[in-house]
């Protein structure tokens, strides 16, 4: 194996998509659990870690998708199965992150107050939610049904 | 102190006090929340409904009888071709991986074939069983239908075994790829039903090796 071998598995060969799934999936977990936690305990520490993954999670759907697309493109010839349901649920995913992450930079209280707490930990839920059905159609592509 | 740019800043008094939603508030954000969710869901089977068609052209508009890919067209296209990195010219030969025209997981098992193939008549590289068919076979299908267990007694191990068909009679019918049975389940997608599905290319390979009248070559 000379190293022009494994740079044309790394840039040709191998796919992307299925390894930076995996941030989205990670890290939306990883927010909710955080943000019930912060609830829970009424802790502003955890709060905050959920606000910093939440963001992170919204970063990582962009690089997700952008694999996803190339991955499509280089290895399904454009066809892969359940293409469309992933990029609408990709971009509801995306934008519920990205929601949550600049809704709780603009207001700084908005687990706190009891008029918005429940909506925030559902946007929490749900993206987490999101993530594993993407995963979970990912692996239906991979492994079948 | 001051509050710097993500906000954390000085602690927040309350959070050690901080009441639960009341019942009005709780009332008022679940219908918010269901209002979302109907709506996303209206967008989701709007979205759906409008490219279910476009989604599923592809694999149901092969065409029977498209010629099989060129050798150079493949090399550009797959990344299993991908894999013919430059050789000597005296070698005279392209490194493919087991599946030449589709590799679902590229393994590092590989294979020297001429890198001229038979060309047809057209100028085509002719679709061959055992160097394009049966790799996919092997790759894709024999989990279930000749390995460990012979389903619906189909064995796709051999040509001859590909050719003798299932309990229920041929699987493939020369020449005819409207009547091929197998064809007609992997255009579908209904097989195989665990695993990795068939890419286009591969079903254009086996499609286009049973429209030349599957010929043991």
């Amino acid at each position: 194996m000379d190293i022009a071998q494994i740079i044309n598995a790394i840039v040709n060969l191998h796919p992307w998509h299925s390894t930076t799934v995996h941030f989205p999936i990670g890290l939306t977990g990883a927010a909710f659990l955080f943000i019930l936690l912060a609830r829970w305990r009424r802790n502003e520490s955890l709060e905050h870690a959920a606000f910093f993954v939440i963001a992170l999670a919204a970063l990582s759907t962009i690089v997700a998708a952008i694999t996803g697309i190339r991955d499509n493109l280089v290895r399904f010839e454009g066809t892969a199965p359940y293409v469309t349901v992933k990029i609408f649920l990709g971009i509801t995913l995306f934008l519920l992150t990205t929601s949550l992450a600049v809704t709780r930079w603009r207001k700084r209280e908005v687990l706190w107050s009891p008029a918005t707490t429940v909506l925030y930990l559902a946007g929490f839920a749900g993206s987490f939610l999101l993530a594993i059905t993407l995963g979970f159609l990912g692996g239906v592509i991979l492994y079948g049904i | 102190m001051k509050r710097s740019w993500w906000r954390t800043g000085p602690p927040l008094k309350h959070t050690q006090t901080v009441p639960g939603p009341t019942g009005g508030q709780l009332l008022r954000q679940l219908v918010l929340l269901a209002l979302i969710l109907s709506i996303w869901g209206g967008g989701l089977f709007v979205f759906l409904g409008a490219t279910t068609a476009s989604d599923t052209a592809p694999l149901a508009q092969v065409p029977p009888t498209a010629p099989p890919p060129p050798a150079t067209q493949v090399a550009t296209r797959t990344p299993a071709a991908t894999t013919h990195t430059p050789l000597p010219a005296s070698t005279a030969t392209v490194t493919v991986s087991a599946a030449p025209t589709a590799t679902f997981r590229p393994t590092t098992e590989t294979t020297s074939v001429p890198a001229t193939a038979v060309p047809s008549p057209a100028g085509d590289v002719a679709v061959s069983y055992q160097r394009d068919v049966q790799p996919i076979f092997d790759q894709i299908c024999v989990k279930c239908h000749g390995g460990e267990e012979v389903k619906e007694g189909l064995s796709l191990t051999t040509y001859a075994e590909v050719l003798a068909g299932s309990n229920n009679g041929p699987v493939i019918v020369p020449g005819d790829v409207d009547n091929s049975f197998l064809i007609d389940q992997i255009v579908k997608g209904e097989m195989p039903k665990r695993g990795p599905k068939l890419l286009p290319a591969q079903i254009r390979v086996i499609t286009d090796w049973v429209a030349a009248g599957a010929p043991d070559n």
